[in-house]
């Protein structure tokens, strides 16, 4: 299924609007769905707000499990970069 | 407290504002205090400081008058800053128009507020930086006051200036608190954790590493500064943090550290001087992204 990021966030900075996308990826994953999650016109995300979003859900399910299940759209090169800088540092704590 | 008298504080140096620290941490000043402010100019970091200083003080029933000179006084009333100062004492208060062309107004920010201004500074500098992507931009923004949030306990919040120079066509952005500091935040939690103690410029050091959090709140993970080296390494961005006793400086791909030039200094102030030919260019990615390229 796809879901624009800006239909369920207002923003993409604070930690509580990283808990409303946690929420809705998190019933996604429940049901074993995949979600395509488009980024179009949505903000930069901060780190507060992956921590509570998709930090959570790596936490909870696993890195491995959170890369098959979530793949980003629509992403300015900038938006790709610092998703996959943030990503990327769990598979760098995995190995340490 | 208060004591019913004048008082002038003479600042002639960046380190002059050792002064201003003092008094706020000994908690003695007069009714009134003059800044005699003798500096030719002032970059977004003092004007921060003097702004944090008179809302401390208006709070404290105290006031501060500055003492500049003709040229200063002119760049200070096109900020607005004597308007901010008085608007923005218990809350933020947006000052909505100010004269200056290359200046955004002063803000204090909350959680509330964040977006707003985050959106409002892109807007700003997109006539500046055309075709440019900002979005890094926005991103070290949010880190920073997200951080004061976090991290700080700051007790009138954080300031955020910006002031474009055509000259060099640098943005330069300034972010402050009067918190407790990077190096008391990262000693609190060692201590906490029973970690062995390390110098004030190795506790720094440490918070600018990647995943490193004092955890102080659930979604702390530890990207927020590390995130901002990122950028600043990116397109060369210098920046530099001044807080409790130390100052980093970012050199090329080098992060310096010094003992703080204004001793006695409180809180944090994080310096961006954003080189905007430096900027890249607002691309997208292609459609068959995935995590792994």
């Amino acid at each position: 299924m796809t879901l624009y990021l800006n239909d369920i966030v207002n923003e993409t900075y604070t930690n509580a609007e990283g808990e409303k996308l946690y929420a809705v990826l998190k019933d996604a994953f429940s049901s074993n769905e995949k979600v395509v999650l488009s980024f179009k016109d949505s903000s930069i995300t901060s780190s507060s707000f992956l921590n509570s979003s998709f930090g959570r859900l790596i936490e909870s399910y696993g890195l491995d499990r959170f890369m098959q299940s979530v793949t980003p759209k629509e992403l300015t090169v900038t938006q790709a970069e610092v998703l996959k800088k943030y990503v990327s540092s769990f598979s760098k704590k995995d190995a340490a | 407290m208060a004591k019913k008298d004048n008082q002038d504080i003479l600042i002639q140096s960046f380190a002059d504002f050792s002064k201003v620290y003092k008094i706020i941490s000994s908690g003695d000043f007069q009714d009134k205090i003059t800044l005699v402010v003798g500096m030719p100019e002032l970059r977004p970091i003092e004007v921060l400081i003097i702004t944090q200083f008179s809302i401390w003080l208006q709070k404290r029933s105290s006031n501060l008058t500055l003492l500049v000179s003709p040229k200063l006084k002119k760049y200070l009333d096109s900020i607005g800053l004597s308007e901010f100062c008085k608007t923005n004492i218990q809350s933020p208060s947006t000052v909505e128009s100010i004269e200056s062309q290359t200046a955004m107004s002063i803000k204090r920010v909350d959680r509330e507020t964040m977006h707003a201004y985050v959106n409002a500074t892109e807007t700003y500098l997109k006539n500046i930086c055309q075709a440019k992507d900002l979005q890094m931009l926005n991103h070290c923004l949010s880190e920073l006051i997200n951080n004061v949030y976090d991290h700080s306990d700051s007790e009138i919040d954080a300031y955020v200036f910006c002031e474009y120079y055509p000259e060099s066509n640098v943005i330069s952005i300034a972010v402050s608190d009067l918190g407790m500091g990077i190096s008391n935040s990262v000693k609190r939690y060692f201590k906490q954790e029973n970690k062995v103690e390390m110098s004030e410029r190795e506790y720094v050091k440490w918070a600018l590493e990647e995943n490193k959090t004092v955890r102080s709140r659930p979604h702390n993970m530890g990207k927020g500064l590390d995130n901002l080296n990122s950028f600043a390494r990116s397109n060369d961005t210098i920046w530099k943090i001044l807080t409790n006793g130390v100052l980093m400086e970012s050199v090329g791909s080098e992060n310096r550290y010094y003992d703080n030039p204004i001793p006695g200094f409180q809180g944090t102030i994080v310096v961006l001087d954003i080189r905007v030919d430096r900027l890249q260019e607002r691309k997208f990615v292609d459609d068959d992204w995935d995590w792994l390229n």
